[in-house]
């Protein structure tokens, strides 16, 4: 087997960096993501180191650079954008003076880089899968050995769905969870607008998903309208994905601390909206190399060769 | 395609990163408890160019939770008699760490001057 040049792998890594860094620098730049540092548990940290290896994983199965790479390439892949993420957010943070040697504790660097750095993988490896051109065959082609429809049902398994929601949910919702904005929304907003703000995110997913021609939107195979089990079936996933994402990043972020139960769903609404967006938007351009190579297929099924 | 030797030691320093960060996490795990803030205050004479009577206060957080708004007041003494008071304020103490605040007294800086230092109060975050 060929060995991959070292310029192709610098290209990668840098593309991954720049990736890392156009998602996550509104989360270095937010002080209430250092705050939370403060008040994290060791446990905590290792849980969501763990959760976060889990979606790297995901995400590099499913919507990655190569996506017939095996298990143990994906998890290669997931340990080194997890190192790459680390690194980066330890150099930012130590760039903004947000490290400080002389007055801060080891656990508390350690604390504030990781909290930081899981945000700052997802990021990379977004950045490496999405950021490139998918011109050069061997990145998006090499080692490909599923037949066309392995692809397609690959694609369009509700374990994909899930998971890349997941991943572009979290992106956007890591933004705004640890903001004191979402306790100040929640707790002055009237009922009725929680509401709103629910059939509102609904309607934005439902219109996302199926009715503005969104790029790797659903398509039934024979291009017929969905029905409306399609609607309600997708719409719940990626809605109930994003409400999960948004309790979740409002837990890890410390905001459900203190706040009772009516506080935190309307916090999670709220911040559902956000993560809703990346749901459903924000995967569907995530997920656009497999819908390329569907579509390429499609084509090479229609043209005899 | 085969990984070259950069892919190789990105991965290797990646790993070693992460196995070593979960065994620090997890030795910190075992050894956790959630313990109030606990806070310690020092204080040691400084100096500006104006010669002004400036004292240096530092502030650690033995506890395992964050302590933040802490209001601290200082008296300063003269032969046992209290002279002036002034209170310094820290946003926020982490735990295990070092925060930094400096006091000014208007009166001038004489031998034989004590200061008395309280923690007036904080709250969690």
């Amino acid at each position: 087997m060929q060995q991959k040049p070292i310029a192709d792998s610098l290209q990668e890594y840098g593309r991954g960096v720049i990736g890392g860094l156009i998602f996550s620098l509104p989360v270095l730049f937010t002080m209430e993501v250092w705050w939370s540092s403060y008040r994290t548990s060791p446990l905590l940290l290792l849980l969501n180191v763990a959760l976060t290896y889990a979606l790297l994983l995901g995400y590099n199965a499913y919507a990655g650079l190569r996506e017939s790479a095996s298990w143990k390439e994906v998890a290669i892949d997931s340990v080194e954008e997890l190192g790459i993420g680390l690194v980066l957010a330890f150099l930012f943070l130590l760039l903004l003076g947000l490290i400080d040697f002389d007055t801060m504790s080891l656990e508390r660097i350690v604390y504030m880089v990781i909290t930081e750095a899981l945000t700052v993988a997802i990021g990379v490896s977004i950045g490496t899968a999405q950021l490139g051109t998918s011109g050069t065959g061997e990145e998006v082609g090499v080692g490909m050995q599923e037949d066309p429809g392995q692809k397609v049902k690959k694609g369009s398994s509700t374990l994909e769905l899930v998971v890349l929601s997941v991943c572009a949910g979290m992106l956007l919702a890591s933004n705004i969870a640890p903001t004191d904005e979402v306790f100040v929304l929640a707790t002055t907003i009237k009922p009725a607008l929680i509401l709103g703000i629910l059939l509102v995110s609904l309607v934005l997913n439902g219109t996302i998903l199926f009715y503005i021609g969104f790029r790797g939107a659903y398509e039934t195979p024979a291009n017929q309208r969905p029905n409306l089990m399609e609607v309600v079936w997708n719409v719940s996933i990626t809605y109930g994905t994003a409400f999960c994402v948004s309790a979740g990043a409002l837990w890890f972020y410390g905001r459900f601390e203190g706040a009772g139960l009516l506080t935190c769903v309307q916090m999670t609404v709220i911040l559902s909206l956000v993560a809703s967006l990346g749901a459903s938007a924000g995967r569907l351009l995530f997920d656009q190399e497999i819908d390329q190579d569907v579509s390429k297929n499609e084509k090479n099924e229609k043209e005899p060769a | 395609m085969k990984k070259n030797l950069l892919e190789w030691s990105v991965f290797a320093a990646s790993i070693l990163l992460l196995l070593g960060l979960i065994g620090y996490l997890a030795v910190k795990s075992v050894s956790y408890k959630d313990t109030p803030p606990d806070l310690r205050v020092s204080i040691a004479a400084s100096t500006d160019s104006l010669q002004r009577n400036i004292y240096k206060l530092e502030l650690v957080n033995k506890g395992a939770q964050t302590a933040e708004n802490i209001t601290i007041e200082v008296t300063l003494e003269e032969n046992g008699e209290e002279v002036e008071k002034t209170e310094a304020l820290f946003p926020q103490a982490p735990t295990q760490s070092l925060e930094e605040a400096w006091i000014t007294f208007r009166a001038q800086r004489v031998p034989g001057q004590k200061l008395k230092v309280h923690i007036l109060g904080y709250n969690r975050p």
